[in-house]
């Protein structure tokens, strides 16, 4: 017995020192100019190609810089990596001149030649966003001629080296955001030389090809960037340490010294850890703890309409997929159908008694108010009265012979599992009708829903760069994200009409026409518009919250 | 003896060879696509990420990783943390889980006994009820609620300040997710330790010690534990090798990062070869605790043969 | 490879000379068959709109304390709901898993324990091997990818996602609950067949079928039944800890265990809504706490003096 005790013990101290990594260098450090903030998951990826969650983009803003930097409080596209562009009189090439004192962590310049071997990289080896380089001349065909052969010719892709410092872009047509789009991640520079070592070979032996750049490359102390702040550890599923670049060319307007990227995954340990004062911001306050804090009005939380959209999306073909009710008629196929649908939901019930996070309910695709300029029609109010008449006219008056549709959800999300039962009940309420609710584990449901294998699921949809099209393009009918297999000529073309359109005012128009068909013939219905929320405590400045979670990391500071 | 460790030893990497296979098998008939995320992807970026991975079909994923973690001891890249090889994540965390799981065993060990040779000569008595009750709460409540009132204790205005939330750095940070990790072997300890105890408590030795004038608490203490711990001992070799390799949700609510997250998070995720590597490393700890505890019982009580059980 | 386990206890014959039922079977059983006659006579109620939430009063019932009513007698949910509908509900479902799960588990698990015994040889050498070797594998993992694996086509077979989902749930934990009833079984079979009685039969000339019936079976329901009553309360547990995880039973229809996980994220140190947590874990504590007991005593009752591990 005490033996087997004393062996016990005797592991525990063997293996303890390698647990508890204790890390004393910070904490007798002064808190003056150091931010602790919390994620709720360990970064995914910071490799530029595949990155694609909002977190990882967050990090990427404070150790890399591209061309433009969006900068508050529009987020407009300000010169960073470089320092100008001259812009031809057709609107279609971009020359950018790089700032010369700009430099990688390691001192080498950046160059030209960083942006291109990067930009090159998304088309070679494609990523979720590859598509956006579909803009400039020649990106499409050389990365389908690509894919093919495994070569092709670059001098066809319109992105020159005009010498080192400077870079020219040429486009199909003009493109309003393109500075917008170049302030985004996927557009920005690396390091070639640091990432030699990790090339991922066709043939380890003959080394011909290169099919791709093992992730590691990211990771100090191998990581190369030119951010305002260099990655110096990453403790998996633990913390990333950033420290400030003192090589980054405008190190003296960076306030802070170093910037600890926690990673807790617990609701309840993230707010007692923010409660502790062990945490200065929590990035994105979790849906069961941000309701009750705003009820109390605790004065730390900010919120404001997020860039994102939660809806239902309905499958719009006239026979349902096979694995649905075995491929039996779609009553949904019947825009009158849909409407019913849509006009009989109580939304205010889900805002107010689910989320209550002050969300808008949402009548329009488009979150209101999050666009400059930009103004949604308006979209149709809940008639109950008027969705009762519509299914009666569609063939199902009082919901009879209405099929049992399974409305599909995925599981781990305990809102839509709210949101779900709550819809169940109305519909049951106002139209008579009844529907089964299906929740699936996570990875089935988006293979579910990406194979169209559906009739009624929940989803949510955030744009990605500022301008309408980040929303409409998606229901376009032979677009990859078009879940709900809705086609329709009529949008096409005013989606076409719109990007051939140069004048701003003119194409805002055209684009909110079409996005008006999508706000009455509701291939989806919008539930509400989402609320980013954060705790940000009141030793922090320069983080407001905002409805693309964009940051200016060298204007955040934490003073005692 | 040592004939037979030896065999036992042998057919180690056989089972584990079945293991691997199975859980292969599990792994990639499961519906759902390691790659898939929140949007839909292209075709050809996941063509990319497949060639990229060697999961273009089973065939080749089945027949790359094996081949690579023999020949050199890696069971690839995480599907779904990029960054990192399954390797990484688990020298990185089967640590932490260790060292969680260790000091849980160690409290699990001590007041399990404790609890359950108290019971056993109170035998029927308040004292019997009292203390098997509680250690039964231990299995009688989901330990996401036990561990979540842990955590909620923690954070009350008598204890704030005194464990630290959300950090593991510091011995200090042991005690709560500990206790909470400690309940359930806790509670099997003290059952198994009552019942060999009565057994023990009636046998004719025990009465020739008590007529010989020994104490009772040195009869009970010194001559009977000696006698009734091997049933508890053979139940701490698969309880430790649980024990030992994490739980998901103690390590979820006290924010630890070690390696039991991995046994949900990998499925959910379908990181095959994260998967691979979580299983591997837990049967070759169920094995090889359960080698060590027929070996020690070998030590303890010649009469048993190893393999006897057979 | 096995488990060092002295698995093996001691047969038990003549059962004759038994002492009065301990008070812990007579508490742990009629606690259990109060609170399950509760949860099936109140079903017609409970399957109807109330505790599945139609028919809700958007207003003051959302989330609200326990009030004098009987509906609000543990209070309401978020979506209005009352607890002690669900919490009803709930338990007919998580008792019907864990039954599911301890038959599962005694069909198979005896099956397998009564060939590998009885047969000896190769068979018992293979099928031993085989629940070595699902020992050996992390069994939540198992559950969850069964869950996942099965139920996709589970769903086309019965036409409704909610039948599949519980017929996959009762499957899912009985196939990891079956492993120790095997090992148990198969250990008493190996100490009966060496029995003075059982030599005597077969050289009476008894055929095996009947020596088998006769006299092995019946020597079997004492372990089966302690092994089984085990059984239900970690089946229970582990249907708690998928709803957890958000793999468990589908919404709207509750468990103790997801009324106990939504209990858990109601918890805050901001606002407590303690009702959400307190009842559905008081109700699934006792009544895990009865079947502990109920098993225990079971046990000792059957078996005085034998030290039968549980694994």
């Amino acid at each position: 017995m005490t033996r087997l005790l004393t062996g016990l013990l005797f592991l525990l101290t063997l293996v303890a020192p390698a647990a508890l990594a204790q890390d004393g260098r910070r904490e007798a450090h002064a808190r003056r100019h150091h931010l602790r903030f919390i994620n709720r998951g360990d970064i995914f990826t910071l490799d530029l190609n595949q990155m694609s969650y909002m977190q990882d983009f967050r990090l990427t803003y404070a150790i890399r810089e591209g061309l433009y930097s969006p900068t508050g409080p529009e987020w407009t596209p300000v010169p960073a990596g470089a320092f100008g562009v001259d812009v031809s009189q057709d609107k279609c090439v971009y020359t950018f001149h790089l700032r010369p004192e700009a430099k990688w962590s390691n001192g080498d310049p950046v160059t030209a030649k960083d942006y291109i071997f990067s930009w090159f990289r998304l088309l070679e080896d494609p990523g979720e966003y590859s598509y956006l380089f579909n803009c400039i001349k020649g990106a499409r065909a050389y990365q389908q001629a690509f894919e093919k052969t495994h070569t092709s010719d670059r001098k066809t892709v319109g992105i020159e080296e005009v010498d080192a410092l400077t870079l020219r872009v040429t486009l199909h047509q003009p493109l309003t955001y393109f500075l917008d789009l170049v302030a985004f991640p996927p557009f920005y520079p690396r390091n070639e030389a640091s990432m030699r070592g990790f090339i991922i070979w066709d043939d380890p032996v003959k080394q011909s090809r290169v099919v791709g750049y093992r992730n590691q490359y990211t990771r100090p102390p191998d990581a190369v960037t030119n951010g305002p702040f260099n990655l110096v550890d990453w403790k998996f599923k633990r913390v990333l340490k950033l420290e400030k670049n003192p090589l980054y060319w405008d190190a003296k307007n960076v306030k802070l010294d170093a910037i600890d990227n926690i990673i807790n995954d617990n609701v309840l340990s993230q707010y007692l850890q923010f409660e502790a004062k062990a945490a200065d911001w929590i990035s994105e306050v979790p849906a069961d703890i941000a309701p009750e804090l705003r009820a109390r009005g605790v004065k730390e939380l900010q919120s404001c309409t997020a860039f994102g959209t939660f809806f239902l999306t309905l499958y719009c073909k006239p026979n349902l997929p096979n694995s649905v009710m075995g491929g039996a008629k779609n009553p949904m196929a019947d825009v009158r159908v849909r409407q019913a649908l849509a006009l009989s939901i109580d939304k205010s019930f889900v805002t107010e008694r689910i989320t209550r996070m002050g969300e808008a309910v949402a009548t329009t695709y488009i979150p209101p108010g999050t666009l400059p300029g930009y103004t949604s029609l308006p979209g149709l109010p809940m008639d109950v009265k008027r969705a009762q008449q519509l299914l009666a006219d569609a063939g199902f008056p009082g919901g009879q012979g209405f099929p049992k549709l399974p409305f599909l959800y995925n599981s781990e999300n305990t809102t839509r599992a709210k949101v779900a039962q709550a819809l169940q009940q109305q519909w049951k309420q106002n139209l008579g009708i009844d529907i089964e609710i299906e929740a699936i584990e996570g990875k089935i449901f988006r293979q579910r829903v990406s194979t169209k294998q559906y009739a009624i699921a929940t989803v949510a949809w955030y744009g990605d760069y500022p301008d309408v099209s980040t929303f409409t393009d998606k229901y376009r009918a032979n677009s990859l994200q078009n879940d709900s297999a809705w086609e329709v000529p009529e949008f096409d073309a005013l989606l076409d009409a719109a990007a051939k359109e140069a004048d701003p005012p003119t194409r805002f128009r055209i684009l909110a026409n079409a996005e008006g068909m999508i706000n009455t013939q509701f291939p989806i219905i919008p539930i509400f518009h989402y609320v980013n929320a954060g705790l940000i405590s009141d030793r922090v400045s320069g983080i407001k919250i905002n409805p693309r979670n964009m940051i200016r990391w060298k204007e955040v500071d934490v003073t005692e | 003896m040592p004939r037979l460790i030896v065999y036992r030893l042998l057919q180690v990497p056989l089972v584990l060879a079945v293991i691997y296979v199975i859980t292969f098998l599990l792994a990639w008939v499961a519906p759902g696509d390691p790659f898939s995320n929140d949007r839909n992807i292209d075709p050809a970026v996941l063509a990319g990420l497949r060639e990229r991975y060697h999961a273009e079909s089973p065939i080749k994923f089945l027949f790359y990783y094996p081949l690579e973690l023999l020949t050199t001891g890696n069971f690839g890249d995480s599907l779904q943390y990029k960054e990192w090889t399954v390797n990484d994540i688990i020298e990185d965390s089967l640590p932490v889980s260790m060292t969680l799981g260790l000091f849980a065993m160690v409290i699990a060990t001590v007041l399990g006994i404790g609890v359950g040779t108290l019971a056993a000569v109170k035998r029927g008595g308040f004292v019997d009820w009292a203390s098997l009750s509680i250690a039964l709460i231990g299995i009688s409540l989901p330990s996401f609620v036990v561990a979540a009132l842990l955590l909620m204790l923690s954070a009350t205005d008598a204890l704030r300040g005194v464990f630290a939330v959300g950090r593991f750095e510091k011995p200090i940070d042991l005690i709560l997710p500990g206790l909470a990790l400690s309940l359930a072997p806790m509670a099997y300890i003290a059952r198994l330790t009552r019942v060999s105890m009565l057994d023990v408590l009636s046998s004719d030795f025990v009465r020739t010690a008590r007529a010989k004038g020994l104490s009772k608490s040195m009869v009970v203490w010194k001559h009977c534990l000696r006698n009734a711990i091997l049933p508890v001992l053979s139940y701490l070799g698969p309880a430790a090798a649980v024990t030992l390799t994490g739980s998901f949700v103690v390590e979820k609510v006290f924010n630890i990062p070690g390696l039991g997250q991995h046994f949900i998070n990998s499925v959910l995720n379908r990181d095959q070869t994260l998967i691979l590597g979580v299983v591997m490393v837990y049967s070759a700890f169920v094995l090889i605790f359960n080698l060590a505890v027929d070996v020690l019982y070998g030590i303890v009580d010649p009469r048993i043969r190893v393999g006897g059980a057979k | 490879m096995s488990f060092a386990t002295p698995v093996t206890p001691a047969v038990s014959l003549a059962p004759s000379r038994r002492e009065r039922l301990p008070g812990r079977i007579v508490f742990g059983g009629s606690v259990v068959a109060f609170i399950l006659l509760l949860c099936l006579v109140s079903l017609p109620i409970t399957l109807g709109e109330g505790a599945l939430g139609y028919k809700v009063q958007v207003g003051e019932l959302v989330r609200s304390a326990p009030a004098a009513n009987l509906g609000g007698f543990f209070g309401y949910d978020m979506l209005g709901r009352s607890i002690l509908g669900r919490c009803l509900l709930g338990g007919t479902i998580s008792l019907t898993i864990g039954l599911a799960a301890a038959a599962i588990a005694v069909v198979l698990g005896t099956t397998v324990g009564l060939i590998a015994g009885y047969k000896g040889g190769w068979i018992d050498a293979t099928l031993m091997r085989a629940v070595d070797i699902l020992y050996g594998l992390p069994y939540i993992l198992l559950v969850i990818l069964f869950k996942i694996g099965l139920e996709p086509p589970l769903t086309r077979l019965f036409g409704s996602a909610q039948t599949a989902n519980l017929v996959v749930l009762f499957l899912a934990i009985g196939l990891v609950s079956w492993l120790t009833m095997a090992r148990v079984v198969r250990g008493q079979v190996l100490s009966l067949r060496e029995m003075p009685f059982i030599e005597a039969c077969r050289a009476m000339g008894i055929p095996e079928t009947r020596i088998f019936i006769k006299h092995i079976l019946p020597n079997l329901i004492g372990p089966i039944t302690v092994y089984a009553t085990l059984t239900v309360p970690s089946a229970i547990l582990q249907e708690s800890f998928l709803s957890f995880l958000g793999v468990g039973v589908r919404p709207p229809l509750p468990t103790w265990g997801s009324l106990a996980s939504e209990g858990v994220a109601a918890l805050s140190p901001i606002k407590f809504y303690w009702w959400m947590l307190l009842f559905p874990c008081l109700l699934l504590m006792t009544t895990l706490l009865s079947l502990n007991f109920l098993g225990d005593g079971l046990r000792d009752w059957l078996d005085p003096k034998k030290d039968a591990a549980k694994l």
